[in-house]
């Protein structure tokens, strides 16, 4: 999860509380869109998506 | 905090078991083909009963080894597990990804069950292509992170380093 990174302190921390960095909306905008495109799948599909669909 | 030997150490084997489990996931991918396109039905069973040898031998001890060692990682060394958002959304990837494998796992049992059995119809099991290229796709973003290593502090990151600067100030 970490690795031997040059400085983990040099984040710069602003005066007030940091809002959400650009990369991290970036993020989570394409795993919105990436969970709206499994449910239509899903949808599409039935549901089914396993082996022996989750029945056995 | 670890020591700068114990830290590469651990570091080594949350690497080998990262990639290990990026491995695993590959090869159980590559039993996905005779599974949904085999002509042959020895070879489709046997990629069922494969698909479950590989999560139980491979997938599900090299899961459990990175976020293991992902967490006591994070947590011996400046980084932490909440400071930087980089890393907590690594363990949130990497712990969600743990926990659709295991929950999936007697799913993989029972394929591999009716694969099993020399009378049961294969045509309805479908393969397992969903759950793992999900798994591929998913557990890509902490690789990259862990890469990248981008800037951004957490709220709780933030107070700890204000924190820090105060008392570093006042000594």
């Amino acid at each position: 999860m970490s690795g031997s990174a040059p400085d983990p302190m040099d984040d710069r921390a602003p005066d007030g509380p940091p809002g959400l960095p650009r990369w991290l909306k970036l993020l989570a905008l394409g795993a919105l869109i990436a969970v709206i495109a499994l449910v239509a799948a899903m949808l599409l599909v039935g549901g089914e998506h396993g082996p022996g669909m989750h029945g056995g | 905090m670890m020591s700068a030997g114990i830290r590469k150490l651990m570091l080594t084997v949350h690497v080998a078991s990262s990639v290990g489990w990026l491995g695993a996931i590959a090869a159980y991918i590559a039993l996905n083909v005779p599974a949904l396109a085999g002509r042959d039905e020895q070879t489709v069973r046997a990629a069922y009963l494969m698909m479950d040898v590989v999560m139980r031998y491979a997938l599900l001890p090299l899961a459990a080894a990175s976020l293991a060692t992902g967490i006591v990682q994070a947590l011996g060394s400046p980084w932490g597990l909440f400071r930087h958002y980089w890393v907590t959304i690594s363990l949130a990837l990497t712990t969600f990804a743990f926990v659709i494998l295991v929950l999936h796992l007697p799913a993989v049992e029972d394929a591999a069950a009716v694969a099993a059995d020399p009378q049961a119809d294969l045509t309805h099991l479908g393969g397992d292509l969903f759950h793992s290229v999900g798994g591929l796709v998913v557990l890509l973003v902490p690789l990259a992170l862990n890469i990248y290593k981008p800037r951004g502090l957490t709220r709780y990151g933030w107070r700890r380093t204000q924190n820090q600067r105060m008392n570093a100030s006042s000594t």
